[in-house]
C-alpha cells in the first residue's frame, strides 16, 4: 500500500510534522519498551515514563530548520532529566525525616524540582540564546510528573533500587529516541505506515513469551550452571 | 558444564513470564487473589477454616476511626501493617512503650504517637497499598520468636515460606532477618533466605540479600544449614489448608512461629517471587510441571505427596544406610522426668564421655527433687582416689536406693575434672524425633559451659557429623 505513503501529505496538513512522525512511531516506541521488559528483563516505571522520556528527548532534538539534531537532543535531554532526578532525589530526602502528610511531601519536592528547573533554564537561555528555547510548558509538565513518579519510588523502595530503575529508564527512553530519530526509520514509518499494523503480531509474540528474560538468565546462572538433571 | 547444559537447564527455572502467565493468570482468580490481597480478608477466611492467625487487636478503616482510637487503649507491644501492602512495606512492629507514651521498634529507636499518628494517616492515604489507593490498617498481636531461632535472627522473627500448587507444598524457604536488613524478613534489603528440605524440615543451602550464597548466619559461626524447623508437618498441613479455603491454586503461604502458639500464617501471597529458588538451589518449573494435573483427594495426601516428591535430598543417602540420625555437636535436648516434667537445653554431644549427664537444676525441674538435695548435702565425695571412689560407690549403693527409689545406680566417674562418686537416675530423651530411655548422672555443672553433655552410651542411636556445629 505504498499509495497512502504520509510523506506526501505532509506538506499539505497543518499538522507539525514532527507531532506526525512521533504519532506514527508511537507503537515502534512502545513495542521497543515492551521487547525490553518482557524478553530482555529491563526495568523501568511503567510503560508511560519511558514515552515522555522519549518525547521530550525528541522535542529537544528539533533545531530551527526543522531538522533533528541527535547530539542537541541527548544533550539537553540528559541534563534537564537529571536535574529532575537529582532535585527529587535531594528534596526527597530532605522532607523524608518530616512528620508530614505524604501528598504534603510530594508537593514540596515538586516545588524544588519546579525552581530548580526555572533556574536553570534561565541561566542556560543566558548562555545559550534559543537553543533551549523548544522546552514547551507541555514537556515540562510530563517532566514532573516524572518527578511525581519518582519520589513515589523512593518512598515505597530502597533508594539503590529506586536509582537502577531509573538509570534503566532514562536509559531505554535514550534508546528509543535514537530509533525514532533515525532518518531511515522516519522515512519508512512516513512512507510504509501501514507497517504499524506488525505491531499487533509482534506484540501478541512477546505477549505469550513464557521463557526466561535475558536478566533472569543472569539472575539464576547459580541454578543454570549446574549439571544437566534428567 | 557445557552450554549445552546451561540452556537445558533453563527448563528446570521459573522466570517471571511464566510464572505470570501460566500459573498466576491461569490458576489464580481474581476473587481468590482479592482474598490473598487484602489481609483482614485472609484473616477472616483462615480463622473460618480453624487456621491459626496472629490474633486481631483492631481494624482503622478511615481517618474518623483513626482519630477516634485511643492510642493509649493498645497494648505495649503490637504489630501495625497496611491491609494491602506489599513486600513490607509500610509494617511498623513495637516491641514495648516508655513512661513519655513512645512505642519502641526492635532496633531501640522510638516512635512518638504524634509520628505513629501520621504514619497511620499516610498508610490511610494509600501510600503502601498495591494502586497507592486508599487503604486501612490492621493491628494485631505481635508474635513472639521461637527459641530455635533465636540466634539465628537478628530481631525480628523469621518468615517461612511454603509454596503450594494444586493442593501439593512445592518448594519452601525461610527467611531471617540481619542487621543489614533491619531486622525486616526482606531479601531485598539483606536478609538471608535458606531453603527447607520438603520431607525432613531441615535447612539446605542459603542465600544472602541478592548477592549469593552463604554458609554462615552473618557475623557467627552458626552454620545456616541443618536448622530443624519446629511444627514441619504441621505447616505443611496449614499451607494445603489455606490453599483449600481460599482457593488461590499457586499461592505462597507466609508462617511465623510463635513460642507459644506454634505456626501462625500472616500473609498469602498470589504472586509468589522467584529468589525461594536460589534458596533451594534448584528451579520451581520443573516442580510445578510435576504436580500439575495430580488428582489431591485430602490435605493429607497432598503433603505426603510434596515430601515424597520435592524433599529428602539431604544427608538421606547415610540415614537411610545405617537407619540412624545424623546429628551435630551441639542438639537441643528435651529431657523427660517424673510426672510427665519435661524441659529442653543445648545439649553438647560429647563422645570422649561415658555417659549423660545433667546439671542439678535441669534434675529438679525433671522433678528429682530429693537426689538434688542429696547431692548438694555433699555425701557425694570428690577428688577421691580411685580405690576410695570405688569402695564408697559401692557402699552408697547399697544404701542409698532404698531410700530414694528414683536412684538408679552410684557410679564411680573419672572425667577431665578429676574422679568422683555421683547418683544417677533413669530418665527419657528425645533427640530430633528419637525418643529413648537412658541413664544420666546428676551433680553441679553451674560452672561450666554446657549444662548437660549426652555420651556415648546414650548416642547408639546416632550417627554423629562433628563439623556440623548447630
Amino acid at each position: 500500500m505504498p499509495g497512502i505513503a504520509l510523506s506526501q501529505f505532509e506538506n499539505n496538513l497543518s499538522l507539525d510534522p514532527n507531532t506526525l512522525i512521533f504519532l506514527v512511531t508511537l507503537p515502534l516506541v512502545i513495542t521497543i519498551i515492551s521487547f525490553a521488559k518482557y524478553i530482555m528483563g529491563v526495568k523501568s516505571f511503567g510503560i508511560y515514563v519511558p514515552v515522555i522520556l522519549t518525547f521530550m528527548f525528541y522535542q529537544f532534538s528539533r533545531i530551527d530548520s526543522g531538522n533533528v539534531s541527535v547530539w542537541q537532543g541527548l544533550k539537553y535531554g540528559l541534563f534537564i532529566t537529571l536535574i529532575v532526578f537529582i532535585s527529587s532525589y535531594i528534596s526527597y530526602k530532605l522532607v523524608q525525616p518530616l512528620t508530614l502528610h505524604y501528598y504534603s511531601k510530594l508537593a514540596i519536592v515538586t516545588t524544588n524540582v519546579t525552581i530548580s528547573l526555572l533556574v536553570v533554564l534561565f541561566i542556560l537561555d543566558l548562555i545559550d540564546r534559543g537553543g533551549i528555547l523548544r522546552v514547551d510548558i507541555f514537556s515540562l509538565i510530563l517532566l514532573a510528573s516524572i518527578s511525581e513518579r519518582f519520589t513515589n519510588l523512593l518512598a515505597s523502595k530502597q533508594t539503590s533500587t529506586a536509582l537502577m530503575l531509573s538509570l534503566q529508564t532514562i536509559l531505554l527512553g535514550m534508546i528509543c529516541f535514537l530509533v525514532i530519530s533515525s532518518q531511515t526509520v522516519q522515512n519508512t514509518f512516513l512512507n510504509y505506515p501501514w507497517i504499524i499494523l506488525l505491531s499487533f503480531p509482534v506484540n501478541y509474540f512477546i505477549g505469550r513469551f513464557t521463557g526466561l528474560r535475558l536478566s533472569e538468565l543472569y539472575r539464576f546462572r547459580e541454578l543454570l550452571q549446574k549439571d544437566s538433571e534428567s | 558444564m557445557s552450554y549445552l547444559d546451561y540452556w537445558k537447564n533453563r527448563k528446570q527455572v521459573l522466570g517471571i513470564n511464566e510464572r505470570n502467565l501460566s500459573y498466576i493468570s491461569e490458576y489464580n482468580t481474581n476473587k481468590a487473589k482479592k482474598i490473598a490481597d487484602d489481609k483482614v480478608l485472609t484473616k477472616t477466611v483462615l480463622n473460618k477454616a480453624e487456621i491459626p492467625t496472629p490474633k486481631l487487636i483492631t481494624i482503622i478503616h478511615n481517618q474518623k476511626e483513626l482519630r477516634e482510637l485511643d492510642f493509649s487503649s493498645l497494648p505495649n507491644s503490637f504489630v501495625l501493617k497496611p491491609v494491602t501492602g506489599l513486600e513490607g512495606g509500610g509494617i511498623e512492629i513495637f516491641y514495648n512503650r516508655d513512661k513519655q507514651n513512645n512505642w519502641i521498634r526492635g532496633d531501640k529507636s522510638k516512635v512518638s504517637p504524634d509520628e505513629l499518628y501520621h504514619h497511620c494517616i499516610d498508610i490511610l492515604n494509600g501510600r503502601f497499598s498495591i494502586h497507592q489507593d486508599p487503604d486501612s490498617i490492621l493491628i494485631e498481636e505481635r508474635v513472639k520468636i521461637h527459641h530455635e531461632f533465636k540466634y539465628y535472627s537478628y530481631k525480628g522473627t523469621p518468615d517461612i515460606r511454603v509454596i503450594v500448587f494444586n493442593n501439593i507444598p512445592i518448594m519452601s524457604y525461610i527467611r531471617l532477618a540481619t542487621k543489614e536488613s533491619a531486622g525486616k524478613a526482606n531479601l531485598a534489603m539483606g536478609a538471608v533466605g535458606v531453603g527447607i528440605d520438603l520431607a525432613k524440615g531441615r535447612t539446605t543451602t542459603a542465600i544472602h540479600g541478592k548477592s549469593g550464597y552463604i554458609e554462615y548466619v552473618p557475623g557467627t559461626k552458626l552454620r545456616l544449614s541443618g536448622l530443624r524447623i519446629p511444627y514441619w508437618s504441621k505447616m505443611l498441613q496449614y499451607a494445603v489448608e489455606a490453599q483449600k479455603a481460599t482457593n488461590l491454586k499457586f499461592a505462597a503461604v507466609d508462617f511465623l512461629l510463635d513460642r507459644d502458639l506454634g505456626p501462625l500464617i500472616v500473609e498469602l501471597n498470589a504472586r509468589p517471587g522467584l529468589s525461594i529458588q536460589l534458596a533451594n538451589d534448584d528451579g520451581l518449573r520443573w516442580r510445578l510441571k510435576k504436580a500439575t494435573g495430580l488428582k489431591v483427594k485430602d490435605v493429607e495426601k497432598g503433603v505426603r505427596l510434596g515430601k515424597d516428591m520435592f524433599g529428602g535430598e539431604i544427608e538421606e543417602g547415610i540415614e537411610s544406610i545405617a537407619g540412624k540420625d545424623l546429628i551435630g555437636i551441639y542438639e537441643t535436648v528435651t529431657f523427660y522426668g517424673k510426672d510427665e516434667k519435661s524441659t529442653a537445653t543445648i545439649a553438647k554431644v560429647d563422645t570422649g564421655a561415658d555417659s549423660t549427664s545433667i546439671d542439678k537444676e535441669i534434675a529438679r525441674k525433671l522433678g528429682f527433687k530429693d537426689i538434688v538435695d542429696l547431692v548438694e548435702s555433699g555425701i557425694l565425695p570428690e577428688g577421691v582416689t580411685r580405690e576410695e571412689g570405688i569402695r564408697i560407690s559401692e557402699k552408697l549403693m547399697k544404701e542409698l536406693p532404698q531410700k530414694y527409689p528414683d536412684i538408679h545406680t552410684v557410679d564411680f566417674i573419672k572425667s577431665s575434672h578429676g574422679n568422683s562418686v555421683r547418683v544417677t537416675v533413669k530418665l527419657n530423651i528425645k533427640i530430633q524425633d528419637t525418643t529413648f530411655e537412658t541413664k544420666a548422672s546428676i551433680f553441679d555443672r553451674s560452672k561450666l559451659t554446657y549444662n548437660a553433655i549426652i555420651g556415648r552410651k546414650s548416642l547408639t542411636k546416632f550417627l554423629i557429623d562433628p563439623s556440623k556445629i548447630r
